[in-house]
């Protein structure tokens, strides 16, 4: 594989790993928002 | 077979992107991070029987169920000190495999436990097998990361020690809807949910091992070259782990972890009972509500409160231990050990002067600082005790972590049954629980106070072919 492919398959599986780890974290943390707007009305 | 996991097949090609190696990491945290959130089953399953309502002498109690989360943070710092070495040797992709088939196993007995009724069964499961998977699962990127990360080793394991401190917001509110959805007349869905989470956790930590790669021996990050000057407190050196624990700077950093936690989880635990009681009740009655209104509205506030500390707890494990990077750790621990010591002891303030935005403003930071302690330990490490060892050594230390976990609640408890016994008022054996765990925090300064660094007749020496003449002559 030349050094631009593997480059843009890493930058695919960057896209694909933090998404994988990011999207659950921020369906929590936007369940935290909506909980701690309970604690402040 | 099982090849693929061993170490050297794992070794990332010339051209990797280290940043690959955060979401395999945060992967496994993600999912272990759980075990914070596992109170959400207890009510439920003290009705598993009686569904409507808890089945006295036949359904399982709350001090009962509470062993659950004991026996697997007991497990977490066993099996860590136990297979820190193995897992060194490893690598963190068999690590990461084997943390997964612990982690889900334990969910699958577990189910099994509950479906039986025998919490003997959800003991082993959860509790010493999927214990196990969190001990391996914990320590599994740890030294990896740093070695990705040597310029930045604070931040790098801030990242994949957060994803722990966000599993349990994901764990909760997954749980919960979980739960509601295999919810039937004759089941509280526990069970089902419990083989539906080992299973989505399987699937994720398996993506974590199957994308973790290690670096080359030989490999440096581009344009950094490790610092000509000797940085104080920072060691070239390196030490095992069979030595490292005879040396006092293990057992003061030992002392370190244990009191922050303790004193962490003392609170932690107290937080949502204590904004109700201060300052809730009494704002919600003021609104002129009915009672039965009065504690609901209180107890979602308190829930919301309790959130919100999970938030600054994550978002402190990153920020703490990246500053950590450029102040050094010593000093970091300094702040979490001394200004903790002063929040802690300010917080009985709060109440006097009737003030929720600076009880929960000073929560907010007392908790980041209870996860910045945790998440900047292994830096810590790292520069006492070098590189060549410091998952194991890690593995040790979080027997500190296990302590506390297991001490921690029973000494709050212990010491507010005791006041409330004693005639104290409920609000002020609040407030006698916070100065005592601010002298835990100041016993943990001065444990940090005298960390120093490692004499030299600890480091480890290669065998070398100079070495080995040099001894014989």
């Amino acid at each position: 594989m030349s050094q631009s492919a593997k480059s843009s398959s890493y930058t695919v599986q960057l896209i694909i790993g933090w998404s994988i780890v990011g999207i659950p974290s921020l369906w929590a943390i936007w369940q935290v928002v909506v909980k701690t707007i309970v604690l402040f009305q | 077979m099982l090849s693929f996991l061993d170490r050297e097949k794992s070794i990332a090609e010339p051209g990797y992107n280290r940043w690959l190696f955060p979401p395999a990491a945060l992967a496994v945290h993600l999912c272990i991070g759980q075990v914070y959130g596992i109170s959400v089953f207890n009510i439920p399953m003290t009705k598993l029987i009686g569904i409507t309502e808890s089945q006295k002498g036949v359904d399982w109690t709350i001090p009962e169920i509470g062993w659950i989360f004991s026996i697997a943070l007991a497990m977490l710092g066993i099996s860590a000190a136990v297979f820190g070495k193995w897992a060194e040797r490893s690598g963190p992709r068999k690590t990461m495999f084997v943390s997964a088939l612990c982690w889900s196993v334990g969910f699958l007995i577990g189910a099994l436990g509950i479906y039986l009724h025998n919490i003997w069964i959800l003991y082993f499961g959860y509790g010493v097998i999927g214990g196990i998977g969190l001990g391996l699962g914990y320590i599994s990127p740890v030294s990896t990361l740093m070695k990705w990360f040597p310029d930045r080793p604070g931040m790098a394991t801030g990242i994949a020690i957060m994803g722990f401190g966000g599993g349990a917001m994901i764990g909760s509110p997954l749980a919960v809807e979980l739960m509601n959805f295999f919810k039937t007349p004759t089941s509280m869905g526990v069970w089902e949910t419990f083989v539906a989470m080992g299973l989505i956790y399987l699937a994720f930590m398996l993506y974590g091992a199957f994308t973790a790669r290690v670096p080359a021996p030989d490999w440096k990050p581009e344009g950094w070259t490790p610092s000509a000057q000797p940085k104080k407190m920072v060691t070239t050196a390196n030490v095992t782990a069979d030595m490292a624990i005879k040396t006092p700077q293990f057992w003061l950093l030992w002392g370190v972890l244990c009191l922050n936690v303790t004193a962490g989880i003392g609170v932690l635990g107290q937080a949502s009972p204590m904004i109700q009681e201060m300052f809730l009740l009494k704002k919600f009655r003021d609104m002129g509500l009915d009672e039965q209104q009065v504690i609901k509205m209180a107890a979602a506030a308190g829930g919301g409160f309790a959130a919100l500390l999970s938030l600054f707890n994550l978002v402190g494990r990153f920020f703490w231990s990246s500053l950590s990077d450029i102040l050094g750790r010593k000093t970091n621990y300094m702040i979490y050990l001394g200004l903790g010591t002063v929040l802690y002891a300010l917080i009985p303030t709060t109440g006097q002067l009737g003030s929720v935005v600076l009880f929960v403003a000073l929560f907010a930071v007392i908790m980041s600082m209870y996860g910045g302690g945790f998440a900047t330990i292994p830096a810590y490490l790292k520069d006492m005790f070098g590189t060549m060892q410091v998952g194991a050594i890690h593995g040790r230390l979080l027997t500190a972590w296990s302590t506390a976990a297991v001490l921690g609640p029973v000494l709050v408890n212990y010491i507010r049954e005791y006041q409330i016994n004693s005639g104290v008022p409920k609000a002020e054996a609040y407030n006698i629980t916070m100065y005592i765990m601010a002298g835990l925090l100041v016993v943990g300064f001065i444990c940090n106070y005298f960390v120093k660094e490692v004499e030299t007749k600890f480091h480890h020496v290669e065998e070398t072919a100079t070495n080995l003449q040099t001894q014989r002559a």
